[in-house]
């Protein structure tokens, strides 16, 4: 892979969404990688028997009238992937350490540049927003229209509100009824277990799924000797203590919730990606391609 | 109750330092941030309780450090246990004043050493304890100033007479701005005591004075005294042994005249006892002077020696007052005596007498008096200025009626004159006195009495044949005894005594006699003591020479006090006089093993402490519950400062 000619994270927080997944995605090879699915398409690829309880209408009727057979014809489908991406627009996706960008900013950027990525690859993306409740949701589609509004949608969102991850992931595997992907940026700062439940709901329903955890490096790194009045940015709770407390507490609490989560995503064969919000987007989105290409 | 003081409390200046501990803790206490955080799901309780905790072991850790502050600063600061008046001889301003008795009593050794050198190893030991050495004296006996002590000293013992009392005179008329503290090491002999008391109570009441007795714990002693040689056929010197505290079961008592050992002689006495030893020896020499030593292991060897000389006569100054005629024949009698023995002789008028002719004198004789001069009338009046062994004769014109004696003596009887149309003539009262034993004449019918003064009380020593008194002893108003003639001497139409050869006989006894029952025989002199010069006044220089002829010392005739420094035989040269021995004794009181202490109840600024608390109570400064206390608040507080300590 070719070093990174991309400007960094907190260089594109000046320009609006689009222009930054355009200057992404510009510089990202498009399709690396082959559909797996098959569907309806002009271009045809084979024959398969018939099987019991599929559509009569599959059945290619001249070619029993030849042959006596029934059989399905198969052809090379255009819209190869599905994708959902899952937008945690909570109110603690707004923190930001100072010289980086918000998580909530990454995270949209993020997913603006995945949406280019994969709609230039003809696949059809589709966008849900999430804070305490599933909010806006866009059905995958392939178009550049499809694009524009997932451009318009992600840039019209606001954080606010607490999180409730694992309610909201119910919610959208609910949704969901085709075999696809879906990828899912938060701060996962909710229940682990809840999370972990909607989770196994989703790769129930046949996704794949990427979760990206977006931190701030301070929070990675989170060590001073300062005291501290907190704020939490969700419940407006305040909470005073000294630095070296908040550390502790806050290194040995993220651990413990990391271990928990990428642990259940490792049983369930889901791709668990820590991004820290100093890390370029480039690297990020080679690090999805790279495990879709293992994939498929 | 004890009370804490320091030393130096000027280091509590340092406690501001404290005052920028809690400055510099503010300062470095981390700022407050405000911060929006994205969850505080992590922070539970605990954290909470743990800031607090925090919190408080920081408050804990600045208590901590500002304790450690005042307690290194009360360190510094030294504090000490103010009851304990001893302590303060660590406080480094306090000039600390040692005075070692050097008295001959002090050389008692009954161990590895003697109780003087005891007491400079204690000097020594206080010394190493008092960390300041700038401030710490001791007298020295012989330029009699303290001087700084610098180094070990070691004990020399001095014939002369303890010099307690310029050392506290000094320590009076010093200025001090710290309260000393006087150190007297001693074996506090009976003399010392009231020496002390008086030398202390005209004190500054904030000077400490501290008594430590080296007394011995059971003293005991072996000692000669009153070494005497008489020759008659044989030479018989005798002397008095003693023994004190322990009895003596084989002494050996030598006697030697020269460097010739005439005669010795085994000696036993019972515990607390004495008893006169004589040695006779065949052995003639023409040295009849020489000592008797005891040969005996005691504590004390200085008084194991007493000195002898047959003829133990200094020269024995006579005034005579009165007319210069008629007091001729005195002078002549006198002369005439035992060879050497009165003179000079100084006949002088009553008018021309002067203080110094009475203080150097021996012996007064008082004939006739007159018209007494100033210095005269002075002694007269109050005798007890200058305490001197007289003879009055009285004078028996009709109208004298002796106004001087009565005002002497203090009398107050009216003297009147008797006269006899037969004159009388005296007779002796017995013959075994000391005066009259051996006397050449019980009675001499040559002397022929004509008149006599009447009304004299007193003890009658010679009488007359009627019985009336002619020589009276009687006391004056400070106790010293006078002879009282009730005739005059010399040439007298009272009597014919000059004229007799009862005469001269008589004025050699009673002379003799006067000096005696005053104590002022001469016949023993002790080494230290002060005596007057012989010959202050009449013009001769005395020079002193040792039994080996090795000069000592020149006394100018202008000198009027002397002493011998040490106890032996000496040689007196006095120009153009016959040259004479004498013996000087060692001072038998520093043989007395009789200890007294102050009376601290009586003195509160006398503290009385024995060698061994002394040094205890001096060293176990750092010792002190108080001091082991702080060290262990110390230890404490670092301990808890370690443990506060939170590790990054």
């Amino acid at each position: 892979m070719k070093a990174s000619t991309l400007p960094k994270p907190e260089q594109l927080a000046a320009l609006n969404l689009s222009l930054r997944a355009k200057l992404i995605v510009e510089g990202m090879i498009a399709g690396l990688h082959k559909s797996p699915y098959h569907g309806f398409s002009a271009e045809f690829l084979e024959y398969r028997p018939y099987l019991q309880g599929e559509a009569a209408r599959k059945i290619d009727w001249r070619k029993f009238a030849k042959t006596d057979k029934t059989v399905v014809r198969l052809f090379e489908d255009e819209t190869n992937l599905f994708a959902n991406i899952l937008v945690d627009k909570s109110a603690s996706m707004k923190f930001t350490s100072g010289k980086f960008m918000s998580r909530f900013e990454y995270a949209r950027t993020l997913a603006a540049s995945l949406s280019a990525i994969l709609i230039k690859q003809r696949d059809a993306v589709g966008l849900a927003c999430f804070d305490e409740n599933l909010g806006a949701y866009l059905p995958p589609h392939s178009t550049n229209i499809q694009l524009k509004n997932i451009f318009s949608t992600l840039a019209k969102l606001e954080a606010s509100d607490e999180t409730r991850c694992g309610l909201a992931i119910e919610s959208l595997a609910r949704r969901i009824n085709r075999r696809g992907m879906c990828i899912i940026i938060s701060d996962l700062f909710d229940d682990p277990q809840e999370i972990i439940r909607s989770l196994r709901h989703l790769r129930f329903k046949r996704q794949d799924v990427i979760l990206f955890w977006i931190l701030d490096p301070f929070e990675l790194d989170f060590s001073s000797s300062s005291s501290y009045q907190m704020h939490d940015l969700e419940t407006g709770r305040q909470l005073m203590l000294d630095g070296k407390t908040a550390s502790g507490f806050f290194r040995d609490g993220l651990q413990n919730h990391k271990k928990t989560i990428e642990n259940a995503c490792k049983e369930m064969q889901i791709d668990f990606n820590l991004i820290c919000t100093d890390e370029s987007f480039e690297k990020a989105l080679f690090r999805v391609l790279e495990k879709r290409k293992r994939l498929f | 109750m004890s009370s804490i003081s320091f030393f130096n409390p000027q280091f509590f200046f340092a406690l501001a330092f404290i005052v920028l501990i809690v400055l510099i803790h503010f300062l470095k206490r981390p700022r407050t941030i405000s911060l929006n955080f994205s969850t505080l799901r992590f922070f539970t309780q605990n954290a909470v309780i743990q800031r607090k905790t925090r919190n408080l072991r920081k408050l804990l850790q600045l208590l901590t450090r500002c304790a450690i502050a005042a307690v290194i600063i009360a360190l510094f600061a030294r504090p000490f246990n103010s009851s304990e008046p001893l302590n303060k001889l660590h406080y480094p301003q306090t000039p600390v004043y040692l005075w070692v008795d050097p008295t001959l009593s002090m050389d008692y050794t009954d161990g590895p050493m003697s109780i003087g050198q005891l007491s400079h190893s204690i000097i020594d030991s206080l010394h190493k304890l008092i960390p300041n050495v700038s401030k710490l004296f001791i007298f020295d006996h012989e330029s009699r100033n303290f001087v700084l002590k610098e180094k070990s000293t070691q004990f020399i013992s001095s014939h002369s007479p303890s010099d307690l009392e310029n050392a506290l005179e000094q320590i009076k008329n010093t200025n001090f701005e710290v309260n000393p503290f006087l150190i007297i090491l001693s074996d506090f002999q009976v003399p010392l005591k009231s020496a002390l008391e008086k030398g202390v109570s005209a004190l500054d009441k904030r000077i400490t004075v501290v008594c430590i007795p080296v007394t011995p714990d059971k003293p005991w002693n072996y000692s000669l005294s009153g070494a005497e040689i008489r020759t008659q056929n044989n030479i018989t010197v005798s002397t008095f042994v003693k023994a004190q505290g322990k009895s003596l079961k084989k002494g050996e008592l030598i006697a030697e005249t020269g460097r010739m050992r005439i005669g010795r002689v085994q000696v036993q006495i019972s515990e607390n006892e004495g008893k006169p030893v004589e040695i006779t020896s065949s052995f003639s020499s023409g040295n009849l002077m020489g000592k008797m030593s005891l040969k005996s292991q005691d504590p004390l060897i200085f008084d194991n020696q007493a000195y002898f000389v047959q003829q133990a006569s200094g020269s024995r100054r006579v005034v005579i007052v009165g007319d210069k005629t008629r007091c001729k024949p005195i002078t002549f009698a006198l002369n005439a005596s035992t060879k050497d023995y009165w003179g000079p002789v100084i006949l002088k008028d009553g008018t021309e007498i002067t203080f110094d002719d009475l203080d150097s004198a021996d012996l007064i004789i008082l004939n006739e008096l007159k018209s007494p001069s100033y210095a005269l009338n002075a002694f007269l009046s109050d005798p007890a200025t200058v305490r001197k062994p007289v003879i009055f004769a009285c004078a028996v014109d009709k109208n004298e009626k002796n106004a001087i004696l009565v005002e002497s003596l203090n009398s107050s009887n009216h003297h009147t004159v008797h006269e006899y149309k037969t004159p009388l003539s005296p007779v002796l009262p017995d013959t075994t006195s000391q005066l009259w034993q051996h006397f050449p004449k019980i009675r001499s019918e040559d002397v022929a009495i004509y008149r006599r003064c009447s009304g004299i009380e007193g003890e009658v020593l010679l009488r007359l044949t009627d019985g009336s008194p002619l020589l009276i002893k009687t006391s004056d108003k400070s106790g010293r005894s006078w002879l009282i003639l009730t005739t005059p001497l010399g040439v007298t139409d009272a009597n014919n005594l000059s004229e007799t050869g009862f005469f001269v006989p008589m004025i050699d006894r009673i002379c003799r006699y006067v000096l005696s029952i005053n104590k002022l025989t001469g016949e023993s002199y002790v080494a230290g003591k002060l005596y007057r010069n012989p010959f202050f006044g009449s013009g001769s220089d005395m020079t002193i020479f040792d039994d080996q002829s090795k000069l000592i010392k020149i006394v100018h005739k202008n000198q009027p006090f002397f002493h011998y420094e040490k106890p032996g035989i000496y040689k007196i040269v006095p120009a153009g006089q016959p040259s004479f021995f004498l013996a000087v004794q060692p001072d038998s009181s520093e043989s007395v093993l009789e200890y007294s202490l102050p009376d601290t109840d009586r003195y509160p600024n006398i503290i009385v402490k024995s060698k061994e608390n002394f040094l205890e109570a001096v060293s176990n400064r750092g010792q002190t519950l108080l001091n082991n206390l702080i060290w262990v608040i110390l230890a404490s507080l670092i301990l808890a400062e370690l443990l506060l300590w939170e590790r990054k």
